[in-house]
């Protein structure tokens, strides 16, 4: 559990507010080791507190932001850093994994580990931001941090609002439904836009949302490849609509995740209604309920909400899923290529990793709980 | 102040912010460790360097910045103790690791916890802040702090209770129950 998750955890126990599943959480934690306890105890003890506050007293931030800022000069000259080191690297983020690797299959996990092998030298940096725009003329403009407005032809514009993408097309003459933009995500990001209509789009990584430079008169039609989190504008005179692949979903409310990446894709819905088109026919679904899509069938089940939130909160989350499954995951996030394993194993994994970890991390401790050994060759996955 | 990130890229007046919103809670996390307050603001401020360095590699959402922060002033902070050979004190009876990561998990939390509730009783109207913090951190009487003050000791009172209102309501619970401790000693 991370601290900040943890620090959380315990100030919803003390309000009282905990869920049975969290005062389950808290009391694993506590039990797991008696520092815990005392760590717990520590925080609600007044003299320990009142040493911390008195600290935070004692410190001059104006003087030391003055120092920082004249040392930030200094060091654009390559100054060395006495604490930390001149070659200034990303450093691990030790503390911020909570994963609860186990293989189901085998009775004596702990006996069997062999040892880690991967090397250091790939600071394979997750989750920085690439998104394009590629123009219905085709031109693509690349969105980097940088970017604030493109005028688009059709009278659109698309703008970087504090941090939101947004498009908009005030002064539209003649209908445009039918020309497309489209919003790329590449691996390793995601973005999130709003479209004319106020509809929030979170997309993920490998993700591409085709929208109209103009909504038509009768509907509002996108296109997605990939993974979006959608948050609908209401409009009940024109239903929203999601193309993936060949199938729809109509929406007749507001918000749901679509997961597309696979000849299998998965629709959960969190509120409102939605109806899922295949060629063969449509289910209408509930807020908490998925439908998976497989060729001819739909099927409707209960969602399953922590694996269709967890990129959106930075994580990723394997609930029983085998090796290449989240090997497979992971590639779309890293800047790797997966390559086919000597062996294949059947076993299935669970677990959750913060999203931003560097991919030799995540690596370190997978093998250290799978026994799989890994290797990066080349910009290359291999593994066994 | 919400940790707000906005994207339009890194100008001076972020890297103040990002500044001033970590500054304390790191110093205090460093100090933690090497019980040095020099020695620690010094090991903050290199870490804030070292951040402005890398900063193009690095996602820019703020806990994974408060994530490498956190972790560039601990490594630090431990390669100190290494070097001044504090170690007895933190690695006596278990692995260098094991005491390693509790320390380090320990004073994160620490450190948040107080940065928290530091900046709630900072935010009080300054005079409850004033009544409050002769009443628990001096420890004045009631009396005592109207003399002190020149205000009727039913006003003391009166700010008592309201700076526990705000407090109450600016706090996470979990923060508002330390303070009371503290309050109730």
């Amino acid at each position: 559990m991370d601290p900040y998750e943890l620090s959380k955890l315990i100030s919803k126990h003390i309000q009282g507010k905990t869920s049975e599943a969290e005062e389950w959480q808290l009391a694993q934690w506590l039990d797991e080791d008696s520092e815990n306890q005392e760590l717990f105890e520590r925080l609600v003890e007044a003299e320990q507190l009142e040493h911390g506050l008195n600290y935070f007293d004692s410190l001059d931030v104006d003087s030391s932001w003055k120092k920082a800022k004249k040392s930030r000069l200094i060091s654009r000259s390559k100054k060395a850093l006495p604490y930390i080191g001149y070659a200034a690297t990303i450093v691990g983020i030790l503390f911020s994994i909570s994963l609860f690797f186990a293989d189901r299959s085998q009775s004596h996990p702990s006996e069997q580990r062999r040892q880690a092998s991967v090397p250091d030298q790939h600071p394979l940096i997750p989750g920085a931001n690439k998104v394009s725009l590629t123009l219905s003329d085709g031109k693509v403009v690349s969105l980097d941090e940088n970017f604030i407005s493109i005028s688009l032809e059709h009278g659109g514009i698309f703008s970087n609002n504090d941090g939101e993408l947004r498009f908009t097309n005030e002064s539209q003459r003649g209908d445009y439904s039918h020309i497309y933009h489209k919003l790329s995500v590449q691996k390793a990001g995601t973005y999130r836009v709003v479209l004319p209509d106020g509809t929030k789009v979170w997309l993920n990584a490998l993700s591409d949302l085709k929208f109209p430079a103009a909504f038509s008169e009768s509907d509002r039609e996108v296109h997605l490849t990939g993974e979006a989190y959608f948050e609908v504008a209401p409009d009940r005179s024109k239903p929203f609509i999601v193309e993936v692949n060949d199938n729809r979903i109509e929406v007749l409310g507001t918000h749901f995740n679509i997961n597309s990446y696979d000849s299998k894709w998965k629709a959960t819905l969190f509120e409102g209604s939605i109806k899922v088109w295949n060629q063969y026919g449509s289910e209408l679904l509930s807020p908490g309920q998925e439908a998976s899509i497989v060729d001819r069938e739909i099927t409707i089940a209960k969602a399953n909400v922590k694996k269709a939130t967890a990129w959106r909160n930075r994580e990723f989350y394997f609930e029983n899923e085998s090796m290449s499954s989240i090997l497979k995951e992971l590639a779309r996030w890293y800047d790797f290529e997966l390559t086919q394993p000597a062996t294949i194993d059947k076993k299935s994994y669970s677990g959750s990793i913060s999203r931003n970890l560097e991919l030799t991390q995540v690596l370190k401790v997978l093998s250290s709980l799978t026994g799989y050994q890994f290797r990066i060759d080349n910009g290359k996955l291999i593994y066994n | 102040m919400k940790e707000h990130f906005s994207f339009k890229g890194f100008s001076e007046n972020t890297s103040e912010k990002i500044f001033r919103e970590y500054y304390a809670r790191l110093s205090y996390f460093a100090f933690k460790f090497v019980n040095d307050k020099d020695v620690a603001e010094d090991l903050v401020q290199d870490a804030f360097l070292a951040y402005w360095n890398s900063k193009k590699q690095i996602p820019y959402h703020p806990k994974v910045i408060k994530d490498f922060l956190y972790s560039s002033v601990k490594n630090a902070a431990l390669n100190v103790l290494k070097r001044q050979k504090v170690k007895e004190r933190y690695f006596s009876l278990r692995t260098e690791d094991d005491i390693e990561n509790r320390s380090v998990l320990d004073n994160m939390i620490e450190a948040e916890v107080i940065n928290d509730v530091h900046r709630a009783i900072a935010q009080l109207p300054e005079s409850c802040r004033n009544v409050f913090m002769l009443a628990y951190f001096d420890g004045l009487s009631n009396p005592k702090i109207a003399e002190k003050l020149k205000i009727s000791v039913n006003t003391v009172r009166s700010h008592k209770q309201n700076g526990l209102r705000i407090l109450r309501g600016q706090l996470k619970p979990e923060l508002f129950v330390s303070i009371l401790a503290v309050l109730l000693k």
